[in-house]
């Protein structure tokens, strides 16, 4: 198993290099550069600073050289300076890297929690009432674009209502104290967090039903009762733990969907995390920021991966990789 | 839901007295598609809106750029006052010899005054579109590469396979931004841009499929025979793997639009004054508190759509493959 996880997380470095070829390519044949911004704002800006300072910046370089000159600051650590904000890119991204880890992560816990639960809750009572009415209500909600929804929300709950602030990430006049700022951030999360985790527990909950309803015929289980084994203990330690190894896959393949859904869910609600930084960046043309979120984001991405397939094999002792 | 249509008979007659009904797989198919009612409700409603898309601007009497600055944020009504002010129920009182009523904004109009169903026709014209344009090159275009990197093996699978890997590890929607600034957003070339993220992406179900089919002794037979390698592909693998294709077509077209909206809405995909159903949405946000008909339709249109595809979708798959069915 170690020796697995070993070579797969070697395999993720060529990959990772292919990846920021591709990325790198993209980014470079976006049109316009951080200079034309300049030399639209700043009327002393003069033909000759600008083409002194593409020569400087590196603007007019052929692709290979400019790819060499980003990779070699990049495996050190520095991935630039954003032209848009003033400040290093690193020091840019990791407050937003934190706010949409928040995000996806509380996210993901209760899609996780809510497609297992709805999912092993439908496939037990098969054909009742909460079978029908969940599964109904997961197909609609697979349909459902995660903008539309999460525009609707505010609508109900920001515009109607006035529970909940419409976009933002905290309220500016929050006395000083963990819990209070807690439940300030909370207010702000509740939407965005209900809609991430929403439009992925639908799929999850359906694959969760089918694959225990698969398990559930088999005999190992009737071998189970009839030993004894409580009814409880059958469902959730022998039944459900076999029928995990569809949704694993699923999990796995569904994490850069997860990064994807962060950056319209952030812009909808303005929520200061990657997924706007990068819509800004790409609007802004500001080069290096896009990249280092993409790198960021296939990074994560391919670490999801990974951890699917490690829990592949842990779920499944009979998968050996070697 | 799909029960086999030709359930053999208890006790055979004997031989001679036995009635053969001969029924093709297509009928069969068929027939369980027809049975299972979601999804024709799914068929109708998509061929619904593809009429209404289409042919419904035959019958609105306005065009979707034409603006009328005295109807502006008109609600939802079916007929009005030719001075406009009074909508629905309340037009029909107040009616005069000089103010007759006459045909309305049956769903409302935004802050030019343009009329919201007119634009959401036009707008359904550009999603569906897209819809179908990208989910059938897409699907053909991933399928003959799956096709491609499973027959040859190889360096060319090593290489198609790669590029799979790199287009599933970078984000779909930061990827489609990126795509839409270096190709100048329009219908063409939006249908481009997702082509070509789709079409790397499939694939894996076509090249799992052609290295089964390759160790198949029909396989063999052909190769024998002198079949060439694209021969191979289009007459023997790509017909052989044709139902998981005919899903994916449909659950790929509602995944199309699904992400055509999203950029749209974004501002990075159709652009104003073209209409379409993303686009309508993201003028629409300002105006949550004055006119929430703008933010209401053109999201269920793109719900109906989204959910109707997936219907039609789950029901192909069911029709094709019993084993599949959901209980």
């Amino acid at each position: 198993m170690g020796k697995f996880t070993l070579h797969r997380a070697l395999q993720m470095f060529p990959l990772l290099i292919m990846i920021s070829v591709v990325a790198f390519g993209l980014l470079k044949s976006m049109p316009g550069d951080p200079l034309d911004r300049m030399l639209e704002d700043n009327p002393d800006f003069t033909y000759e600073d600008y083409v002194r300072l593409r020569a400087i910046y590196g603007l007019d370089d052929p692709f290979y050289v400019a790819y060499f000159k980003w990779a070699s600051q990049a495996v050190t650590g520095n991935l630039g300076y954003s032209r848009q904000y003033k400040v290093p890119v690193l020091k840019l991204i990791l407050p937003r890297l934190q706010n949409t880890l928040v995000l996806t992560t509380l996210a993901f816990v209760i899609a996780i929690t809510a497609a297992l639960t709805i999912g092993t809750i439908s496939a037990i009572k098969q054909y009742s009432i909460f079978d029908y009415v969940s599964m109904g209500l997961t197909f609609m909600g697979n349909s459902l674009p995660n903008f539309w929804l999460g525009l609707m929300l505010i609508i109900l709950f920001s515009v109607q209502l006035h529970w909940l602030p419409p976009g933002g990430i905290m309220s500016t006049d929050v006395p000083n104290g963990f819990w209070e700022r807690a439940l300030d951030r909370g207010k702000y999360l509740i939407m965005p967090v209900f809609i991430t985790a929403f439009s992925e527990m639908t799929a999850w909950a359906r694959y969760t039903r089918n694959s225990l309803l698969d398990v559930l015929q088999l005999d190992y289980l009737r071998t189970a009762r009839a030993k004894g084994v409580g009814e409880q203990t059958v469902i959730v330690r022998h039944a459900l733990k076999n029928s995990m190894l569809p949704l694993v896959t699923v999990i796995g393949a569904g994490f850069t969907r997860f990064f994807a859904g962060a950056v319209i869910i952030e812009t909808v609600f303005s929520y200061p995390g990657m997924g706007k930084l990068m819509f800004d960046s790409v609007m802004g043309n500001d080069f290096v920021v896009s990249m280092a979120i993409l790198m960021m984001l296939a990074y994560l991405t391919l670490w999801g991966n990974l951890l699917a397939d490690i829990a592949y094999g842990w779920l499944d002792p009979r998968i050996r990789y070697d | 839901m799909a029960r086999e249509i030709a359930a053999p008979t208890r006790v055979l007659p004997r031989y001679e007295e036995r009635q053969v009904r001969i029924i093709s797989l297509k009928s069969i198919i068929f027939a369980r598609f027809i049975r299972n009612r979601a999804a024709v409700f799914g068929f109708l409603v998509v061929a619904l809106l593809v009429l209404y898309a289409f042919a419904g601007p035959l019958l609105t009497p306005y065009t979707p750029d034409q603006v009328n600055l005295r109807e502006r944020f008109a609600p939802p009504s079916v007929i009005m006052l030719t001075t406009g002010k009074i909508y629905n129920l309340d037009a029909i009182q107040q009616v005069s010899a000089e103010n007759q009523f006459r045909f309305g904004h049956p769903l409302g109009t935004d802050d030019l005054g343009r009329d919201t169903m007119t634009r959401s026709m036009f707008g359904g014209r550009v999603s569906l579109g897209i819809g179908f344009i990208v989910a059938i090159t897409s699907t053909v275009m991933s399928a003959f590469l799956g096709a491609l990197s499973g027959y040859l093996g190889g360096w060319w699978d090593n290489i198609i396979q790669r590029a799979n890997d790199v287009s599933h590890a970078l984000p779909d929607l930061p990827i489609l931004m990126i795509l839409s600034k270096i190709f100048p957003p329009g219908f063409w070339t939006m249908c481009l841009i997702l082509l070509m993220l789709g079409g790397i992406r499939g694939g894996r179900i076509t090249r799992a499929m052609v290295l089964r089919l390759k160790k198949e002794q029909f396989t063999e037979a052909a190769i024998s025979s002198g079949a060439q390698w694209h021969r191979l592909i289009f007459r023997h693998f790509i017909p052989n793997s044709l139902s998981p294709l005919f899903v994916s077509v449909t659950l790929g077209a509602g995944g199309a639009i699904r992400t055509e909206t999203s950029l749209s809405y974004l501002g990075l995909g159709i652009q104003p004054p073209m209409p379409s159903w993303g686009n309508m949405l993201s003028n629409a946000q300002q105006y949550f508190f004055s006119a929430p008909w703008l933010v209401f339709y053109p999201g269920i249109f793109i719900f109906l759509t989204l959910m109707c595809f997936n219907m039609v979708g789950d029901g192909l798959r069911d029709a094709f493959d019993p084993r599949m069915t959901k209980r």
